[in-house]
C-alpha cells in the first residue's frame, strides 16, 4: 500500500511505497529522517548531509538469485573514524522478506539475517554457523552517516553499533550489536559481472580495490592442478624409492692393475656376468693422477657371441698454487653410464693412455643395477615447480587479504 | 461442535477446532468470546490494512510433512515496529501439540509448537545478553524435539527482548484478546535447528520453540495475491 505523506519538516510531499512494513523514510527533498510508524509521522533526523549517491536507482525492481526485489532503501555506513566508507542498498519482496546487497571498495556481497545466533569461540576468535567455522577479521563500531529511502527498522543517522565480521570465503558472517538486541547475518562474496547484470550497471561499476575479506581466492582452481601434481611427485618419489629398494646397485667386476708402460699391451680382464636385472650399467675409473691424464679405450666383450662394445674413459686431475691460493681441477674418478648390456658373460679390453708421470695402478669398476638420480632429479625439480609457484601465490593473496586486518595469522602484516 | 451464531449480526461463527477460544465474525469484524455454553460479545475489529502480506486466513502450509491451515491471527506491535502470529490448525498433532504458530516478521517464517510452561519470574530480571533459565524437566521435553539444546545453555541466552501490544485480531484465536495487555517477549539465541523465544506473563511465562525455514520451504497455497508482484 503506497502511502503519501507531508514532511513535517519542510513540507514536501513523501511517497512511502512499502507504508504498512517501512517504519521510517528520508524525505527526498530536505533529507530528514521520518518515522512512518504511526499515524503522526515524525521527525527522527532533521536534516544529513548528503554524502554519497547511490548507484543502483531506488524504486526499481531487478531479479537477483531467483527473486525479484524492490531496492527500497540505500545506508551509507563507515567505521568509528569515518574514514573507511561502503554503502548497503536494502532489497525487499513481500514473500521472502528483506536482504543486503553491500558494496564496499568495489566489492560485493549478498547478505541475508541468519536463522539463528552463530556460536562464539572468544578464546580463538572463531564463530560457526550451520557446521562451518568462521574466523575474526574484524571488530570495530560501526556509524551510519547517510540514509535514502524507506526502511523495515527506525534509522537513527549516526547511530553506532558494535560490528564483528568473520570469515570463511566466499562468505562473511556478521554480528551487529548494541543494548537492545544482537543481529547475526550471513553475506556471500559476489561477482562484480552478477551485480553489473542483475542490477544493469554496466559503466557505473566501482572500481574493485584490494582483496576483500571474504572474496574467494582465485587460486582456488589452480588448487586442484597442484594437488595433482603433489599427488605425481608423491608417486615418483615412491615409484623411485621402490627401485631402489627392489634393485639394489650391485658390483660385478672391480680389479686395480699397473699401469703399463706403454701404450700396448692391453690388458684382458677376466670374466664376469651381465644379468638382465633393471638399471643401467656404470663403469668406474679410479687412478692416482696428478697433474696428469689418464685415459682408457675400453672393449667389453661378450664370450659367447663375440659381440663387442666398446667406449673411452679418462680421468684427469690439476692442482697448484697461484695468487687466489690453491686450486684443483679435474677429479681421479670418473663414473660412466653405459646403456643396457644385454645379458652374458663378458670380459674387457682395456687399452691406456696417459701423460707424463703415470700413475702406477688405475682401477676400474663395473656395477649392474643403477639408478638414474639424474632423471629423478629432473622431474622432481620439474614437477614442483608448479606447486611451490601455486603456493606462494595462493599464499600472497591471503597475505593481501589479512593486510586490513587486526587479527591477521601472517606476522608479516606489520612490514608493510 | 456446537454451532453458534454472531451476537450481533446472526451469521454462523466459524470454531473450527476446540483450541479455537475467540473468534472474529466474517461478515461483521466482531470479536467473540466463546464459554462453555454461551458466548460473549467483547467488541468490534477493524479490518487490517496487510496488502503486502502473502498469507491470510486460509493458507496452508506444510512443518516436516504434516500440513497445517492458517485460522486466525494477531499483530503485535512494539516501538521498533510490528510482527504477525498466525495460530495453525494442525493435520494431525505433532510433539503432543495440538495447534501451532506461525511467526512472521520482516520476511522472517518461524513455524512453532505449542509452548511449555517456565516457572513465573519478572522479565525485569532479564536483558539482552543474560541466560533464561529451564528448568531440568522443560529442558528434557525440549530435548525430545531437538538434543542440540541438552547441553547447551547458550541457546536460551536472550538476544532480542521487547515488549508488545497486540494491535489486531483476524480470524480464530486460542485465547481472548485483550488489546491493553502488554507482552515481554525474548528472542533467545537458539540453535540452527531450534528456533526459541520466551513469553513473559503474569502468572507464568511460556517457551515457544520451532524452527525458522525459509518461505519457500513450507510449500505454502491459498496465498493472498500481493498485488503488483
Amino acid at each position: 500500500m503506497v502511502k503519501a505523506i507531508t514532511c513535517p519538516s519542510c513540507g514536501g510531499p513523501v511517497t512511502v511505497k512499502y507504508a504498512e512494513q517501512s517504519l521510517s523514510c528520508v524525505c527526498p527533498a530536505c533529507l530528514a529522517v521520518l518515522s512512518t510508524a504511526n499515524e503522526s509521522v515524525s521527525i527522527l533526523v532533521k536534516s544529513q548531509l548528503k554524502n554519497a549517491k547511490p548507484i543502483i536507482t531506488l524504486g526499481q525492481r531487478y531479479n537477483f538469485r531467483g527473486h525479484d526485489w524492490d531496492v527500497i532503501g540505500y545506508l551509507v555506513r563507515s567505521d568509528k573514524t569515518e574514514t573507511y566508507k561502503w554503502s548497503e542498498y536494502l532489497l525487499f519482496n513481500p514473500y521472502v522478506g528483506y536482504r543486503f546487497l553491500v558494496c564496499m571498495d568495489g566489492h560485493w556481497n549478498y547478505v541475508t539475517k541468519t536463522k539463528s545466533a552463530a556460536k562464539v569461540d572468544s578464546i580463538l576468535n572463531r564463530a560457526t554457523y550451520l557446521d562451518k567455522t568462521y574466523t575474526l577479521f574484524h571488530k570495530g563500531q560501526v556509524k551510519t552517516l547517510f540514509v535514502l529511502g524507506e526502511f523495515y527498522w527506525r534509522v537513527k543517522a549516526n547511530e553506532v553499533v558494535m560490528a564483528f565480521d568473520y570469515i570463511n570465503p566466499p562468505e562473511m558472517l556478521s554480528l551487529e550489536q548494541d543494548a537492545d538486541e544482537e543481529i547475526w547475518s550471513i553475506g556471500e562474496y559476489v561477482p562484480k559481472r552478477d551485480v553489473e547484470k542483475a542490477f544493469k550497471l554496466v559503466g557505473k561499476m566501482p572500481l574493485d580495490l584490494g582483496v576483500a575479506p571474504n572474496q574467494p581466492s582465485p587460486h582456488n582452481q589452480d588448487k586442484t592442478l597442484a594437488t595433482y601434481v603433489s599427488s605425481l611427485i608423491a608417486l615418483v618419489v615412491l615409484v623411485h624409492f621402490g627401485f631402489l629398494v627392489a634393485v639394489p646397485k650391485r658390483n660385478i667386476f672391480e680389479a686395480t692393475y699397473s699401469v703399463p708402460l706403454s701404450t700396448s699391451p692391453t690388458i684382458t680382464t677376466a670374466p664376469f656376468e651381465i644379468s638382465d636385472k633393471a638399471g643401467y650399467i656404470e663403469t668406474e675409473l679410479f687412478a692416482e693422477v696428478n697433474n696428469g691424464w689418464l685415459e682408457t679405450t675400453v672393449e667389453a666383450v661378450e664370450e659367447n657371441t663375440g659381440e663387442e662394445y666398446e667406449f673411452d674413459q679418462g680421468v684427469e686431475y690439476y692442482s697448484g698454487y697461484d695468487s687466489d691460493g690453491s686450486w684443483s681441477e679435474g677429479s681421479r674418478t670418473s663414473d660412466r653410464r653405459i646403456a643396457k648390456l644385454p645379458a652374458g658373460k663378458y670380459h674387457l679390453n682395456i687399452t691406456t693412455a696417459w701423460s707424463y708421470p703415470s700413475p702406477s695402478t688405475f682401477t676400474f669398476r663395473v656395477s649392474e643395477g643403477n639408478l638414474s638420480w639424474g632423471n629423478f632429479f629432473f622431474a622432481f625439480f620439474l614437477l614442483i615447480l608448479y606447486p611451490i609457484y601455486y603456493f606462494m601465490r595462493a599464499k600472497n593473496f591471503e597475505k593481501n587479504r589479512w593486510s586490513t586486518s587486526d587479527y591477521s595469522p601472517y606476522w608479516s602484516q606489520h612490514d608493510d | 461442535m456446537k454451532d453458534f451464531l454472531c451476537p450481533q449480526c446472526g451469521a454462523g461463527l466459524k470454531f473450527t477446532t476446540s483450541y479455537a477460544v475467540s473468534t472474529v465474525c466474517e461478515f461483521c469484524q466482531s470479536l467473540v468470546v466463546r464459554h462453555d455454553l454461551n458466548i460473549e460479545l467483547i467488541g468490534k475489529e477493524a479490518i487490517l490494512q496487510d496488502d503486502l502480506n502473502p498469507l491470510q486466513v486460509g493458507t496452508r502450509g506444510l512443518f516436516q510433512k504434516t500440513g497445517f491451515v492458517i485460522i486466525g491471527g494477531v499483530r503485535l506491535n512494539h516501538h521498533e515496529g510490528f510482527w504477525q502470529e498466525w495460530f495453525l490448525q494442525l493435520d494431525s498433532p505433532m510433539q503432543n501439540s495440538g495447534y501451532g504458530w506461525l511467526a512472521q516478521a520482516q520476511g522472517e517464517y518461524q513455524f512453532l509448537f505449542e509452548p511449555l510452561d517456565l516457572p513465573a519470574e519478572s522479565a525485569s530480571k532479564y536483558s539482552v545478553g543474560s541466560t533464561i533459565s529451564v528448568p531440568q524437566d522443560i529442558r528434557k521435553k525440549l530435548g525430545k524435539w531437538s538434543s542440540s539444546l541438552l547441553g547447551d545453555s547458550s541457546a536460551f541466552k536472550i538476544t532480542d527482548m521487547r515488549t508488545a501490544q497486540m494491535t489486531h485480531f483476524v480470524g480464530q484465536l486460542p485465547w481472548a484478546p485483550d488489546k491493553e495487555r502488554q507482552r515481554t517477549i525474548a528472542e533467545l539465541a537458539s540453535t540452527e535447528d531450534t528456533k526459541l523465544t520466551v513469553e513473559f506473563g503474569s502468572s507464568k511465562n511460556q517457551i515457544y520453540y520451532g524452527q525458522v525455514l525459509n518461505f519457500e520451504d513450507f510449500k505454502f497455497q491459498n496465498l493472498k495475491e500481493v498485488k503488483g508482484w
